[in-house]
């Protein structure tokens, strides 16, 4: 029973109307010319400043970005559950590598049976490689990106292979079907166990993976394996695959070429002789090649240039608009030694919350493509509104009020100072001494203009109230890795705030439950957020299939604003080749690409 | 031949009446000034830069724009009435933002400059004074650190600290003395086996007194004329990464990273993002070029009357 299949649809449809408006109501009007072929090579332009970097399909918070995940790994590696079916984020059974999941024994116990998949050496993909996969999350958890304590692995009372086939996972307890389908079966990628299962490159295929100390060292091996990626291309590890796609290619400014998995047994097999993912380090060179020629099959229009889709429309492509499943926001660093302290008192997240003009960052940087963003779930389905006594719009007299009304001397265009220190409800809070500035560093993605333009408009609203912030900018990767999570009194802990552009995408964890990113020592909790009241409000939406869950949860982080809530953007606005067919221009809600299905035109 | 010495008392007074000969001697700064005035490019060169000069620093007494508070609903506008020049990507004045930019990119190119030929003088007079083995060891660092690309050099710098004006001052004055290094250490070669260098050198004079007094006063010619290059080559440097995104950050502004903000709004039509900084650089880095050129003709034909 694959109930998620029932899930109500989210707001794709909303977004997709509000950009249509904004792209003059035009949808992917031109569309392929000339008769589909079989061979060619379709390239697509990679995000500025991102660019893949990390092949094995287990990641750490440094490495989890969607240039990894959705457009680079899942190329080769399959999932047990495709999330995104046109731009819908629900599960595609057709893409899937298992049969619906059977719950059982008052869902506290799931069965799961693989559908015929090979690796590309013609291996049979099997519940032993399953097992394989969570073993190695098992031992190494404490690194993965996707561990959220109490959640998977430790969740999983018993892995029971019952054939090559099938498998039964037995629980610690009831959960939520949904949840357990989109958040934890969903995330498990088989990996080829009969390949990788070694601790070094000239030791034999075993089963290290089944105790924990040598399932360390598999781990450590392949992780070493990944981050070598002069190698990509050629290490034989990375060869074996379950998807369409292996990877044959690869520069370090993240150029990669991928040839088809001759053997790739699933519905779709690629048509193209090769499917290139091109590097920018900034939009506007990205634009200059597309409107140079030919080069860019699947590209895309920078906001700021919107006006120019009539251009690009002469020039033989399609506009279409690519949103996003997620939620945006900028990181707040819980346990920061200077910054810490002061972002753990929800008054001044609350106060910082209130200058953020979202509406004036739709209007002006956006150009009318976003949409303000109250909350950690867009309005959709899951939750149609928000308690507008728990939001906290756009208010400078609101952030001021909560400043002085906690002891600080607001100073506006200065900087706001601690005036009563202590830990009194008119007192600054803990940690705080008098005389302490109201001041942050905020760090951010560079070569994207929308972004800049907001962290600037964000600085220059945040002064209103005296709240200095220190702008810097870096490029993706960089950002990303500098948003390591930190330890709390951890003393190697020197980012503040931090955006890296574009939030939260709920790839990995399409129901939007907050666990992986709002519960307490979740692994990709990156500022450090911790509140029991929010922790049980995230347990009760991830173990009951209540409507009224969700929304209680949303409400609850809007109110407490563990990150600074930024409004929704397209991820993308394409511009696709006509030359190019078999492009679903309803794009993957999770930003995960399909080239197999893609074919050239003559 | 003998050569009769004189006592070390008089031998310090004779120096130091060598040391005023040789100071007053080759300057002869009226005669320099005169060619330098004669020149037409040179004082358009003067002209162009001192009106830039008023336009950054004393526009914005008379032109009051705020240019620390964004707004974004009036990003973009063309120009027209209360912005002349229109307004920029987060609704900056770009009228008051081109005269704020002009401030620092001219307060770091004539900082760099300094800290270039401070250094360059320095380093190039000591290594042609001594020569040999000093001279040889002095010259490969210099050689080495010219080996590497200055772009790349600067662009690892400006992503290991944070830039600021000080920042950029050092990392472009620091990465811009190795050229004076090299000019400056070619003519003291040629000085140091001058008659006062080696008289004073026989009376006593020690290397710190005939650098200083003898060695540094007679290259500065070459140090003017290298300087006014040295400024106009920071400014594209400082145009360069901000190009890149590696400048101060905001809400300061520089020409180069204003002129790299516009460049994203290029097929647009926001040409008041692009030109007006595009047009000050050039005009600036003008200026300086034909100030250098001057002073060059002026310091080269006093050395050739001389002659």
């Amino acid at each position: 029973m694959l109930r998620l299949r029932t899930l109500p649809l989210v707001a794709a449809a909303t977004a997709a109307l509000v950009v249509a408006t904004a792209c003059t109501g035009q949808h992917a009007k031109s569309g392929p010319v000339g008769t589909p072929s079989e061979g060619g090579t379709a390239t697509f332009a990679e995000s500025a400043g991102s660019k893949p970097d990390y092949i094995f399909p287990m990641m750490t918070p440094i490495h989890q970005s969607i240039a990894n995940i959705e457009q680079f790994n899942r190329l080769s590696y399959r999932s047990l559950y495709w999330i995104g079916k046109d731009d819908q984020p629900v599960i595609d059974p057709a893409l899937s590598l298992a049969k619906d999941a059977v719950y059982s024994k008052g869902d506290t116990s799931v069965s799961v049976t693989l559908n015929d998949y090979k690796w590309s050496d013609g291996k049979p993909v099997t519940t032993r490689d399953v097992e394989f996969w969570i073993n190695l999350f098992r031992a190494n958890k404490s690194v993965a990106a996707g561990y959220i304590p109490g959640e998977f692995p430790d969740n999983i009372k018993k892995f029971t292979a019952v054939n090559d086939k099938t498998f039964t996972l037995d629980l610690t307890g009831a959960y939520s079907p949904q949840w357990f389908n989109y958040n934890e079966l969903a995330q498990i990628a088989p990996i080829p166990q009969h390949v990788w299962d070694k601790t070094s490159a000239t030791s034999a295929v075993g089963n290290f993976d089944r105790t924990d100390a040598t399932a360390k060292q598999v781990y450590k091996f392949l992780d070493s394996q990944a981050t070598n990626t002069s190698t990509y291309g050629k290490n034989p590890l990375w060869q074996t695959v379950d998807g369409p796609w292996i990877l044959s290619e690869y520069r370090a400014d993240g150029y990669s070429v991928f040839t088809p998995n001759k053997a790739y047994s699933g519905p779709n097999k690629p048509h193209l002789d090769k499917f290139i993912e091109q590097p920018f380090t900034s939009e506007s060179t990205e634009l200059n090649v597309i409107r140079s020629g030919k080069t860019i099959d699947y590209g895309y229009l920078p906001v700021q240039e919107v006006s120019q889709q009539n251009t690009l429309k002469n020039s033989g492509y399609a506009i279409a608009p690519w949103k996003s499943w997620g939620t945006n926001f900028t990181v707040l660093n819980f346990n920061q030694p200077t910054a810490g302290p002061l972002i753990k008192q929800l008054y001044i997240r609350q106060a910082m919350q209130s200058l953020v003009n979202q509406q004036a960052y739709v209007n002006g940087p956006l150009r009318g493509t976003g949409s303000v963003n109250p909350g950690p779930i867009e309005i959709s389905n899951f939750v149609t509104s928000y308690d507008a006594n728990m939001t906290l719009p756009y208010n400078p007299q609101k952030a001021t009020s909560l400043l002085t009304a906690h002891g600080w001397t607001v100073t506006p265009n200065g900087t706001t100072t601690c005036a009563s220190p202590g830990t009194g409800a008119t007192q600054c809070g803990a940690g705080i001494a008098a005389g302490t500035k109201l001041q942050f560093n905020l760090e951010y993605s560079s070569g994207v203009v929308t972004l800049d333009q907001e962290m600037q408009a964000m600085k220059s609203d945040f002064s209103a109230a005296g709240i200095s912030l220190s702008l810097n900018q870096a490029p993706f990767n960089t950002v990303l890795a500098d948003a390591a999570p930190c330890k709390p009194g951890a003393s190697k802990c020197t980012w503040q705030i931090i955006n890296w552009g574009g939030g939260w995408i709920y790839g990995i964890n399409p129901y939007p439950s907050g666990d992986q990113l709002f519960q307490s020592g979740a692994g990709s909790n990156y500022g450090g957020f911790s509140n029991p009241k929010s922790d049980a409000l995230i347990s009760a939406a991830v173990h009951k299939a209540d409507p009224a869950a969700l929304p209680a949860v949303a409400n609850d982080l809007a109110n407490q604003v563990p990150v600074l809530w930024m409004p929704s953007e397209l991820y993308r606005i394409s511009a696709i080749s006509n030359r190019l067919s078999g492009v679903n221009t309803k794009q993957s809600p999770i930003l995960s690409l399909t080239p197999e299905d893609w074919q050239i035109t003559k | 031949m003998s050569i009769d010495l004189p006592d070390v008392a008089d031998t310090t007074g004779q120096a130091a009446a060598l040391d005023t000969q040789a100071a007053v001697e080759p300057k002869q700064p009226s005669m320099v000034l005169r060619r330098f005035l004669e020149n037409r490019l040179a004082i358009l060169g003067l002209l162009l830069f001192l009106a830039m000069t008023v336009f950054c620093f004393l526009g914005p007494l008379v032109y009051h724009t705020d240019q620390i508070h964004t707004r974004l609903s009036e990003q973009t506008l063309p120009p027209g009435p209360g912005h002349p020049l229109g307004t920029d990507q987060v609704g900056y004045d770009e009228l008051g933002r081109l005269m704020v930019g002009g401030q620092t990119s001219i307060e770091i190119a004539l900082g760099a400059a300094l800290v270039a030929v401070v250094l360059g003088v320095v380093w190039g007079t000591v290594a042609g004074y001594f020569g040999g083995i000093i001279d040889s060891f002095m010259m490969r660092i210099v050689d080495s650190v010219m080996s590497i690309p200055a772009l790349f050099l600067l662009m690892f710098l400006a992503t290991m600290f944070r830039p600021s004006v000080l920042m950029l001052i050092l990392v472009l004055g620091l990465l811009a003395w190795l050229a004076p290094a090299r000019l400056v250490r070619g003519e003291t070669l040629s000085l140091r086996s001058r008659e006062y260098v080696q008289a004073v050198r026989v009376m006593g004079g020690r290397a710190p007194r005939i650098i200083l007094r003898h060695l540094v006063p007679n290259v500065l010619g070459t140090i003017v004329v290298n300087a006014t290059f040295q400024v106009a080559d920071a400014i594209l440097a400082i145009a360069a990464i901000s190009f890149l995104g590696l400048g101060i950050p905001p809400p300061a502004a520089n020409w180069g990273g204003m002129l790299s903000d516009g460049l994203n709004y290029t097929y647009s039509g926001f040409w008041w993002l692009i030109y007006p900084s595009g047009i000050a650089i050039i005009i600036t880095v003008l200026s300086f070029n034909l100030i250098g050129d001057g002073l060059r003709d002026a310091v080269g034909l006093r050395a050739h009357r001389r002659l």
